[in-house]
């Protein structure tokens, strides 16, 4: 037998591989280097030049990366210079901004106003390749403490207002406290003769909302120690005394060194303002209402428990005992009746009304008698009689959820009191004839909450759905159609449905396969084929009929062989020979081959008859139950309409060969019943 | 116990008393259909001859284990110089050989990357590490070699193509990683922004780190066994890029030469 040829693999991975390498030598790359943070600050008050920095870079900043600083002056003109190589007037901690970043900040002493100020990353020590940002340079003149100097000191109480912390804050033009503080600047400070004060500074006053710098009352000092530190804030240790407690501030000395000396100026800690609760008690005047629910229905006779079970679902009352009123059913009972209800209402409202809360009647009428609606308005107006000149707790209105619509006359129960239909005796075309003018005083809420019983749902059948057509308008909700089936107007109609979609067009059936297209088939060509090559081989008759062959089960459709025959390629798309994840529309189609070709091979339990029938027939018929257990026990002429048409049996040729010739010839006898004689 | 004898004793006298059969014919008419199945006889005999004459000096396969020490010269196509040594053991299994290799790479800059790092370009490469490889060794042809000076005795002679799937450890990567941060970095096909920046002191001035964590080699070599069972090997094996799409890897291919001796048990 001949080998087949192996897949040429080697000459794709070497393709691939070559595909996939960038080329022979490694490339140089771009390290990106930028600066984010360029900036320098130079305050004559303090002749102070600040200076910030922060660049990043994608691998390449390393040690021998250095960032360099030049700045002319009338003195003279400091050339490019490492800014490590300064010596900073203020303490500068390592800045660490990430593996990628390079970030730091320093102060120098420039008694002359700077120009020229540039900051600029050298690559590397020895190298001459730089990169020069634009650098922002901001000259702050003399001025007020609090506006012109980069660092501001003022004091905060704790919670308890005892407790003192004082902080100091960067204020540089072009970056936030945070960012000074991050890039490495510390700045150190010194509180003293800290004295209390009666009432503070206005901050919005004197346009200075840390009070830096703002006079000091000239009072005795309190006895507290000296904070000195280099942090951005420390408490001092003591607690405030209770001479002091009266104090609306303390102010202190705050000496901040400087390259020309320490600078002091007043520092201020205000308390904590003293709030309370602009309004001290909250009053809702909605509350709700305890709900006293009762069930009035008929109890020797069923109406409908459809329509019951959703009145006691909507009231949410299952389970409550019901108050009959069979026995006042007859229209001479009907004083009987209202004194019968106010007297269990009247006595369940004094239960509840113990519990301080206002109630509300919720009733459920599940009745059909239309005159027993007339007499609970009567027994409704009589409880509200009384109930209206009552005082918080009391019964603040009625909802009566009733079988029937009811038109209520009392003004005085219509005021407090819904009675909801449980549907409606009005036509959708007459809503708009409607006069609300003309409607009692619960008209509205009654057609407003009328509810429809419980559908019942019954699912139907699944069936796949189609794309709907472009030019087909959306899909009319159900109670639309429902209803534009039943009663509307043409114009109702035409808004909801639109334009009608254009008749859709049937495909044409595909043409008969001719002869020759039925021998171009696979079969047909594999048979013919092998008739040839027996043929060739033997010299017989070729019109002779063949042996048949043994019955085996068909053997899996596998890829491989096919992809291997000669003269047949099997189409790969290129995102299956790259190994790429695949579109998930191809997925699923891939998901739903495998999962046919899953069942193919192995289709379940409850398939399996289907595909080997006769075993199921000869089993079924030594068994002695009936062939078919789901066939109907009467003729078929005597079933319904619906169950006459019989059931396609599959092939019976199996059935002919696996059974008996003495059950073929009695077809298929009767089931018998166990210890009968046959 | 068959009663053979008479039976032997019948066959010639049937023989005699049955007229003579017509001689068969000698030469039977050929089927057509299996002219495409015959097989000449002169390439069964050159076939035959093929598998028999494989003379074994030392026959490597009957081996257990084998096992040895091995150097080599990386040459990755960038500016940067390497030299790795390290350990190997193989075994034989089914007429090829598994192998496991431990490694650890010396790196070092050249004049080249000197002055590229004065440069804001870099060239991507790796730092010192440990390289893993899984080894997989298929030999081609072998036979019985003589050898140079005279006083060596003949030798056996393999050549084999290599296949080798290298996994690189960096030992300073793992620095302030958790253990559950290691184990996802573990299993990373290519180095984490963690580990690159715990590689930065690592790295060496104008080289940026190639993420690339695992590798595949191919290559041929030879192994030259004596009958004591000490062999020596060299290989020639190139980086191919197949797994730089998902690991990243910049480096495209590359060249290693390794020189190996060991003893076969």
């Amino acid at each position: 037998m001949p080998r087949r040829a192996p897949p040429p693999l080697a000459p794709l991975a070497l393709l691939a591989t070559l595909a996939a390498a960038p080329g022979c030598k490694v490339d140089f790359i771009d390290i990106g280097a930028a600066f984010t943070i360029a900036d320098a600050a130079w305050f004559a008050e303090e002749e102070t030049l600040f200076v910030f920095y922060e660049a990043e870079a994608a691998q390449g900043l390393g040690a021998d990366t250095v960032i360099e600083l030049t700045f002319t002056t009338d003195d003279g003109v400091v050339d490019w210079t490492a800014i490590d190589s300064f010596s900073p007037v203020h303490p500068h901690v390592p800045a660490d901004c990430g593996p990628d970043r390079r970030c730091g900040s320093t102060s120098l002493h420039v008694p002359r106003e700077p120009r020229d100020v540039a900051v600029r990353l050298r690559y590397h020590r020895d190298g001459a390749l730089t990169l020069d940002p634009v650098t922002r340079l901001n000259i702050i003149g003399p001025g007020p403490a609090h506006t012109h100097r980069s660092l501001l000191v003022y004091g905060v109480f704790a919670e308890d207002a005892r407790s003192v912390q004082w902080r100091a804050r960067h204020r540089f033009p072009t970056l936030r406290n945070e960012e000074a503080q991050r890039l490495g600047l510390r700045r150190r400070f010194t509180i003293d003769r800290i004295r209390p004060e009666a009432t503070a500074p206005d901050p919005e006053a004197l346009a200075n909302p840390w009070l830096y710098g703002a006079p000091c009352p000239s009072a005795p000092p309190l006895d507290w120690a000296t904070v000195d530190t280099t942090d951005r804030a420390a408490f001092s240790p003591e607690a405030l005394p209770a001479a002091a407690f009266d104090a609306a501030a303390l102010c202190a000395r705050a000496t901040v060194q400087d390259p020309t000396g320490p600078f002091e100026a007043p520092a201020h800690a205000r308390k904590n303002p003293e709030v309370r609760p602009a309004v001290p008690l909250r009053r809702s005047p909605i509350r709700e209402a305890t709900p006293v629910k009762y069930l009035l229905a008929i109890c020797d006779r069923p109406i409908s428990a459809t329509h019951r079970q959703m009145q006691e679902q909507r009231l949410l009352m299952q389970g409550i005992e019901p108050i009959c009123l069979d026995d006042f059913a007859a229209p001479s009972q009907a004083d009987a009746l209202v004194d019968m209800l106010l007297a269990r209402w009247r006595r369940d409202l004094e239960t509840v009304r113990a519990g301080g809360r206002d109630m509300i009647l919720a009733a459920a009428v599940h009745h059909d008698d239309r005159r027993l609606s007339t007499t609970l308005e009567r027994a409704i107006a009589a409880l509200l009689a009384t109930e209206n000149d009552r005082n918080t707790p009391r019964l603040a209105g009625a909802f009566l959820l009733d079988s029937y619509p009811y038109e209520v006359t009392q003004a005085t129960v219509g005021a407090s009191t819904i009675w909801c239909p449980s549907s409606l005796d009005l036509d959708l075309e007459d809503l708009d004839a409607l006069d609300p003018a003309e409607l009692p005083a619960s008209g509205v809420a009654s057609l407003v909450c009328a509810l429809p019983d419980i559908p019942q749902l019954r699912p139907r059948p699944l069936r796949p759905r189609r794309a709907p057509h472009p030019a087909q308008p959306p899909a009319v909700p159900r109670l639309h159609r429902h209803l534009l089936r039943r009663r509307s107007r043409p114009h109702v109609r035409a808004h909801l449905q639109g334009p009608r979609a254009p008749p859709r067009r049937r495909t044409p059936p595909p043409p008969a396969l001719r002869p020759r297209d039925l021998l171009q088939r696979r079969g047909h060509h594999r048979r013919r084929r092998r008739r040839l090559l027996l043929l060739l081989c033997r010299g017989r008759n070729p019109k002779r009929r063949l042996p048949r062959r043994r019955q085996r089960r068909p053997a899996p459709r596998r890829r491989a062989p096919r992809l291997a025959r000669p003269g047949r390629r099997r189409h790969v798309p290129a995102r299956a020979r790259l190994r790429l994840p695949l579109p998930a529309r191809d997925r699923v189609r891939r998901r739903r081959r495998h999962r046919r070709h899953r069942l193919r091979r192995h289709p379940p339990a409850r398939h399996r008859h289907r595909r080997r029938p006769g075993l199921r027939q000869h089993h079924l018929a030594h068994r002695r139950v009936p062939l078919r257990p789901h066939a109907h026990p009467l003729p078929p002429l005597l079933r319904p309409p619906h169950l006459r048409r019989r059931r396609r049996l599959p092939d019976r040729r199996p059935l002919r060969r696996h059974l008996p010739h003495e059950l073929l010839q009695a077809r298929l006898p009767a089931p018998r019943r166990p210890g009968v004689p046959p | 116990m068959t009663p053979k004898l008479p039976i032997l004793l019948l066959i010639p006298a049937l023989a005699a008393a049955q007229p003579p059969a017509p001689a068969p014919d000698p030469r039977p008419e050929p089927d057509p259909a299996l002219e495409a199945l015959r097989t000449p006889f002169e390439a069964l005999t050159e076939r035959a001859i093929g598998r028999t004459s494989r003379r074994v000096r030392y026959d490597w396969r009957a081996a257990t284990l084998e096992a040895g020490l091995l150097g080599g010269l990386p040459a990755e196509l960038n500016n940067f110089d390497s030299l790795r040594a390290g350990a190997f053991v193989r075994v034989p299994v089914s007429g090829f050989l598994l192998g496991l290799e431990a490694t650890y790479v010396w790196v070092w800059g050249s004049e080249s990357s000197d002055k590229l790092a004065l440069t804001p370009y870099r060239q991507p490469g790796r730092p010192d590490r440990v390289e893993l490889d899984a080894t997989f060794t298929l030999p081609l042809a072998e036979g019985i070699v003589t050898a140079w000076p005279a006083f060596m005795p003949a030798a056996q002679l393999v050549l084999q193509s290599h296949a080798h799937l290298r996994y690189l450890l960096y030992p300073g990567g793992f620095d302030d990683l958790d253990f559950v941060d290691t184990l996802r970095a573990l299993f990373s096909g290519s180095l984490t922004d963690e580990e690159i920046a715990n590689l930065e002191d690592e790295r060496l001035p104008g080289m940026q780190i190639d993420p690339g964590r695992i590798a595949a080699l191919v290559g041929l070599g030879a192994d030259l066994y004596f009958q004591s069972g000490l062999f020596f090997r060299h290989e020639i094996l190139i980086a191919v890029p197949l797994f730089a799409p998902l690991t990243e890897s910049e480096l495209g291919l590359g060249l290693e030469l390794n020189l190996a001796t060991g003893i076969s048990f």
